[in-house]
């Protein structure tokens, strides 16, 4: 290079410098914050602080059980959920899905204007439409009905409704001169209102006391993870177990699969699937022969109970002499408190089962004493409409057929997937002219409907909801907007009222919150709780500031066995759809610890909570015993074809150590079609395998009552339990040294 | 390929590339480096200290001299949560409205924020002081501790455009929680949480 620079390095030369300060200037760019913006309110909120939370007191409306909420608010958005403290039911706890709501709230699918049907049913082709079309489509077809004298075949199938909207449903259909109206939940109602009836000559469901039972006696209740109330249950359980001094409460867990109950259990006993009534007859009966039963009617027990014998309890159940003999003396020892639940129920034989349970109470002296089974008080709301059974749907679904059903409402529930398939509801909805489905989520009746409307989630809203009996008080809770709602859904109050107002009937309220308003005004009219203020402004402010007011104990009814019910006491052996030949093991479908609410497979944490006894998260398995299992040359993550007399699923097998080997079992909750991101096409329905029968002498869907074969597709998956380890690898749990050793 | 009959020899005196065959072009863009350095520095330089983003310039002029310094409205008449709330808060747009629906409705910059105001709109005002997320700063604690708020924020009265003064580096804010003894002023979690 020479002295003088010559235009090509004077050149380079330029461009590095030009490139060096332009990189200099980026690098002091890079490193600074981005400048934020500072977006002030139109207008402040009064109660909203920016850098404060601010917690609003409501209701969870996700199920039925009716828990009080906090939910935190940061600058006008909704960031947690926690149970609130001086509600009765949940008394501060949360379940997952009570904390998942929020996942609802933002969800990314959520319907925000409503649709109409453009393609065919089911096909899931909608077009957006705007309120006043969609309402006004609406109304005319109700109030032809109604003019054609026709109100009858408007039907109405909402969620569980345990607060005003519940009444508000009633007087709109009433307005239309229809009575149809039914509440949907999972599976339908169960037997236990004929239980309570017929066995303890109860009108509302008895309070079972765990929180000073001595001893609790479960035959496939799973009261932790998928009963009424789970929270509240938890709640007593946990005292049962550690909160008296120097007493422990026992819980022995009598059930083929084990549950997250059976799992604390302290003894788990798996009995033949359906022999669960026959174990507890055969307590009985060691107990009046003990001499432990203290009543008048001892010699009738004595001849009731005499067939089960310790001899055929043992063959029929599975368990040994002694294990009957061990627990008819731990049961002769005081009182205890027995509990049928989950598929005991709900086999062909379930009423049968209920009934010995509770027969069982009687004998160990549990009716109507402290730990033991007592009376509730009435609801503060009763309910307008009965959760529909099996025989309800039987009978909606033979009117659709027949033409006697020309508007079907759904609110806010999904039964095109959580009924068995083999139902036919999906095939009857074609017979009907007009289906309107409410609801937030994009679910799989929305998909059938030729109007989906939207509704706000349940922490945009305003509501109520009164606890089912069960938990000793009256109490209701208030639900009220946490945040602003989005733009575009209607809450379901609004909807109704508007869509009477149009169709020429209206109502004397003009919205919901003023329907809610006059609801709590008669609550206060009548309340007899003296502590309550006499001003209902007051009131409502007091009510809505602390999110639940309880009403006392008056009306508490007492429980007293039904001679009667003794006559009902015959054990008969359940019986199956598909024979044994063909379909070797019996099906027992479960609620899924987590997915147990009708939206819970839309929220995006649930599907990521692991199941608490399998670790697997994110879809369906088909859970085996590991005997079994090899026996039939299976092992973890084989796909298989589940089969049953009704229908087919294909399942990963994970082999489940805590099942009984006759028997297999499926989670529920996913399998959907619809229903948003998170829940399409994840897992598969295991009712698909129910074949729709009824608990013998009722109603109610017998969900437990199926035989299925597996045959195997030669494919496979991985699963991937996660955390989970089900052998100790010749390792103690906890390791001790005698204290000689040490 | 050329050159490739040609061998690199210690003992050979025929060596393909002599030392200043190579020193050279590594001179020559040593100095390009050399350059490119500077004008990299430079670079930095000029961003440092004329584009430091101290004074950022708003959606609309407003002028804190006016506000504070003649009209000698108190801070926290606007700024409503500073005494209450980790955040001073901006004010709502209806403060801004409460007088000047009346008060010099002529003025260009008045009348942009009556056009936000009729939109529906919030001003979208830049922030001229910004911690980052990582540490946890309380307005409430420093203005109940007495510290007048010039003391972070400068001059405000005397400023028609509102300009960053002080760097709002960890050491600045220790250098002061030092000098006062603030109690627990120098633990990691009185600040990171």
């Amino acid at each position: 290079m020479s002295r003088d620079l010559n235009r090509r390095d004077f050149l380079a030369l330029l461009s590095a410098g030009t490139a060096g300060a332009g990189a200099g200037f980026w690098f002091g760019e890079a490193l600074k914050h981005p400048v934020e913006q500072l977006i002030p309110a139109l207008v402040p909120p009064e109660d909203l602080v920016p850098g404060i939370a601010t917690w609003y007191a409501s209701a969870c409306t996700q199920c039925p059980a009716g828990c009080g909420i906090l939910v935190k608010n940061r600058e006008g958005r909704a960031k947690k959920i926690e149970g609130n403290p001086g509600h009765p039911v949940n008394q501060g706890g949360l379940c997952a899905l009570g904390q998942a709501g929020l996942n609802l709230l933002y969800h990314p699918d959520r319907l925000l204007a409503p649709r109409r049907r453009s393609g065919a049913r089911g096909a899931g082709q909608f077009q957006a439409a705007g309120w006043d079309e969609a309402l006004a489509a609406i109304a005319q077809a109700l109030a032809e009905l109604r003019t054609q004298g026709r109100g009858a075949s408007l039907s109405l199938i909402s969620a569980p409704q345990t607060g005003h909207l519940d009444t508000l449903i009633h007087e709109v259909l009433a307005a239309f001169d229809s009575t149809r109206y039914g509440q949907h939940e999972a599976w339908g109602a169960g037997i236990a209102p004929l239980v309570q009836r017929k066995a303890l000559g109860l009108q509302h469901a008895p309070r079972h006391d765990l929180a000073q039972a001595r001893l609790v006696l479960s035959f496939g209740a799973d009261f932790l993870a998928s009963g009424d109330t789970p929270v509240h249950a938890a709640r007593a359980y946990g005292q049962m177990r550690r909160g008296r001094p120097g007493q422990r409460g026992r819980l022995v867990q009598i059930e083929p699969r084990m549950s997250l109950t059976g799992a604390n259990a302290d003894l788990w006993l798996p009995v033949r699937p359906g022999s669960e009534g026959l174990v507890a007859l055969g307590l009985g009966r060691a107990l009046v022969a003990g001499g432990h039963y203290a009543g008048a009617d001892g010699e009738r027990w004595a001849q009731v109970l005499e067939p089960y014998t310790p001899a055929l309890v043992a063959r029929e159940s599975g368990l040994t002499a002694g294990h009957v003999e061990a627990l008819a003396a731990e049961l002769a020892a005081g009182p205890a408190l027995a509990l049928a639940g989950g598929a005991t129920t709900r086999y062909s034989n379930g009423l049968g089962n209920a009934l010995a349970v509770e027969a069982l109470n009687q004998l160990c002296g549990s009716l109507d004493r402290p730990g033991g089974v007592l009376g509730n008080p009435p609801p503060l709301l009763p309910a307008e409409a009965p959760v529909m059974d099996l025989t309800a749907w039987q009978t909606l679904i033979a009117d659709a057929r027949a033409g006697r059903v020309a508007t079907l409402l759904f609110l806010d529930c999904n039964p095109l997937h959580e009924l068995p398939p083999a139902l036919g509801l999906r095939e009857a909805l074609d017979a009907v002219p007009l289906v309107v489905s409410l609801a937030s989520l994009p679910d799989e009746t929305s998909r059938f409907a030729d109007w989906v409307l939207p509704l706000p989630s349940y922490l945009e809203s305003w509501g109520d909801a009164a606890p089912r009996p069960g938990v000793g008080l009256r109490a209701a809770a208030l639900a009220q907007p946490v945040v602003a709602p989005r733009e575009g859904p209607r809450p379901a109050g609004d909807i109704l009222l508007e869509l009477a107002r149009r169709a020429g009937t209206p109502l004397a309220s003009p919205d919901y919150l003023a329907y809610l308003k006059n609801g709590w005004r008669s609550l206060h009219a009548r309340r007899s709780d003296a502590n309550a203020p006499a001003d209902f402004d007051a009131f409502w402010n007091a009510a809505l500031n602390a999110g639940v007011w309880g009403d006392g104990q008056a009306g508490t009814e007492s429980p007293r066995w039904q001679p009667e019910a003794q006559d009902a006491l015959d054990y008969r052996p359940a019986r199956f759809a598909g024979g044994e030949a063909d379909y070797p093991l019996v099906f027992q479908p479960y609620p899924s610890p987590n997915l147990h609410g009708a939206s819970a497979a839309a929220l995006p944490w649930l599907q990521e909570l692991p199941d608490p006894l399998t670790g697997l998260a994110w879809g369906s398995w088909l859970e085996i015993n590991p005997r079994t299992a090899a026996a039939l040359g299976l092992a973890m993550g084989d796909i298989v074809l589940v089969e049953s007399p009704a229908g087919r699923v294909e399942a990963p097998v994970l082999p489940y150590p805590a099942i009984h080997p006759a028997l297999v079992a499926m989670p529920l909750g996913q399998g959907h079609e619809a229903f948003g991101r998170y829940a399409a096409g994840r897992g598969v329905n295991a009712a698909a395998l129910v074949a729709p029968s009824t608990v013998e002498g009722t109603g109610a869907l017998a969900w437990a009552a199926t035989r299925v074969r597996l045959v195997k597709t030669g494919r496979r998956v991985k699963l991937k339990p996660r955390g989970k380890h089900d052998q100790a690898l010749g390792r103690e749990l906890f390791g001790s040294i005698p204290i000689k050793e040490l | 390929m050329p050159g490739s009959g040609e061998r690199l020899s210690p003992q050979g005196g025929s060596l393909a590339i002599s030392p200043r065959t190579v020193a050279g072009p590594l001179r020559k863009s040593a100095l390009l480096l050399a350059v490119g350095a500077l004008g990299f520095g430079g670079g930095y330089g000029v961003n440092a200290l004329w584009f430091d983003g101290a004074a950022p310039v708003q959606p609309i002029s407003f002028s804190h001299k006016l506000h504070a310094g003649e009209h000698k409205l108190p801070c926290q008449h606007c700024h409503l949560y500073a005494e209450r709330s980790p955040v001073a808060g901006v004010p709502p747009m209806s403060k801004c409205l409460g007088c000047h629906r009346q008060i010099a409705t002529d003025s260009p910059e008045i009348q942009k924020l009556m056009a936000f105001w009729q939109r529906g709109e919030p001003v979208p005002w830049l922030k001229v002081h910004d911690l980052p997320d990582f540490t946890h700063f309380s307005h409430k604690r420093h203005v109940r501790a007495g510290l007048p708020c010039q003391s972070c924020h400068g001059p405000v009265e005397s400023m028609d455009v509102l300009t960053r003064v002080a760097p709002m580096t960890m050491g600045w804010c220790l250098g002061c929680h030092r000098e006062r003894a603030v109690r627990f002023g120098t633990d990691c979690w009185t600040c990171h949480k």
